[in-house]
């Protein structure tokens, strides 16, 4: 006779789910029919439903103790607060990193190309004329050939018709006062947008990561 | 409070709430991981790190059975334990004793006992918590895993297939090869069995 092990994999599984109930109506009676002709197969029926009666009939063992966990054995959990700092932390200095860079980038690039900038138009005049010469003056000890700055009271006269208007070689199209008048006007009244956007990301970059240090350091 | 509020203030961090998880679902869990390692103490240490496991990681529930999610973690945490015990062999599966004096007798407790069994139902039933302890041990963890679920803890197919991670056909076709396996295991542990568990064809029969 054939074992179970012995049965076809198909004629295993059948057996097995028709002892579950788990077989379709049509599936079921199809087995049953065989069932009436197949002596081995009805035996390996039985064979089976003796195992899973054994293990059904093993009783649950019972339990040694209680699993529910103490405040002691569970790690303190993070509050919710603390992935939202630290992704504000890390987006504050993110963009810091990002204003400072493009700003120093800006200002080598225009730098390092030495191209003239037509003066902001609604500059102050006086503006052109004071950044002017030290342009000329940088460019000259690098030993590059520079065309003189002509004298303010040119500029200010239109000398000659058939001269073209002085273009001021400044870096930037505005002109940073100097430390000096920074002061005098007091905080960031003196500073210009990007300098503004570069000190307020690095503050709140350095308070949001304090204060994301002391939450974390609070529940660990 | 119903399971889905529990679990809800659970994930918030309620350590009362996931307790009373535990309360309703210790027992299933402790019964799968004894059922798999075979042996009390490591099952106790499973369960408990099961639990740790799954408050830890609560956020990670996304609905369904919450009972097969719990269980998963079980299986898990005890294949764990199985690779640890293979690490070290001085712990086998086939240590079933316990260091503990006051401990059931070997396979005693794998069958419970019955309040009005005679002594001679007293050793079939340990007899047969005997064989079949060492055949359960002795199939293949994927196996053994589906002929816990369904024929032990009385799983659905859909259920079991929800703890292992497998679909149900799978589950189908793993719990009748288990079964055969198991029905020739009993068979060679026939000495064990009692008389109304021995099945009638033997070998070459």
């Amino acid at each position: 006779m054939k074992r179970p092990t012995h049965l076809p994999a198909r004629d295993l599984e059948l057996l097995s789910a028709y002892i579950d109930g788990a077989l379709p109506a049509a599936q079921a009676a199809r087995l049953e029919s065989r069932l009436k002709e197949d002596m081995d197969l009805r035996t390996a029926l039985e064979e089976i439903r003796v195992v899973a009666l054994a293990l059904r009939k093993l009783p649950p063992v019972p339990l040694p103790r209680d699993f529910t966990l103490r405040g002691a054995d569970v790690p303190a959990r993070r509050p919710a607060a603390y992935p939202v700092l630290s992704l504000a932390t890390a987006l504050a200095t993110l963009a810091f990193i990002v204003v400072f860079g493009l700003d120093t980038w800006a200002q080598g690039f225009s730098f390092g190309a030495g191209a003239p900038l037509a003066a902001e138009p609604g500059a102050p005049e006086g503006q052109a004329l004071e950044v002017g010469p030290s342009m000329a003056e940088r460019a000259a000890d690098m030993g590059e050939d520079v065309t003189p700055t002509p004298p303010a009271e040119s500029l200010m006269a239109g000398s000659s018709p058939a001269t073209p208007p002085y273009v001021s070689p400044s870096p930037t199209p505005t002109v940073t006062p100097t430390p000096a008048e920074k002061e005098f006007d007091g905080g960031l009244q003196g500073l210009d947008l990007v300098d503004r956007l570069k000190i307020g990301f690095g503050v709140l970059a350095l308070g949001l990561a304090s204060v994301t240090l002391i939450v974390r350091r609070r529940r660990s | 409070m119903d399971e889905a509020g529990l679990i809800r203030d659970a994930q918030q961090g309620d350590l009362n709430a996931f307790n009373s998880l535990v309360l309703t679902h210790q027992a299933v869990a402790y019964n799968l991981a004894y059922r798999i390692l075979g042996d009390g103490a490591p099952a106790a240490d499973a369960t408990q790190e099961a639990f740790l496991s799954a408050f830890r990681h609560l956020r990670s529930y996304r609905g369904g059975s919450f009972r097969a999610w719990i269980l998963r973690i079980v299986t898990n945490a005890s294949y764990d334990e199985l690779r640890r015990q293979k690490r070290r062999p001085a712990v086998s599966l086939d240590g079933l004793g316990s260091d503990d004096p006051d401990a059931p007798e070997d396979g005693a407790e794998f069958l419970a006992p019955s309040t009005e069994e005679d002594p001679e139902q007293a050793l079939e039933r340990g007899e047969l918590a005997d064989a079949l302890k060492k055949c359960l041990g002795g199939l293949p963890p994927e196996f053994r895993i589906v002929a816990i679920l369904v024929d032990v803890q009385g799983f659905d197919y859909a259920e079991a297939a929800a703890v292992v991670r497998t679909p149900v056909g799978t589950i189908k076709s793993r719990l009748a090869r288990a079964r055969a396996r198991l029905r020739d295991c009993l068979e060679a542990h026939r000495e064990l069995l009692p008389s109304r568990f021995r099945l009638e064809s033997g070998p070459g029969e």
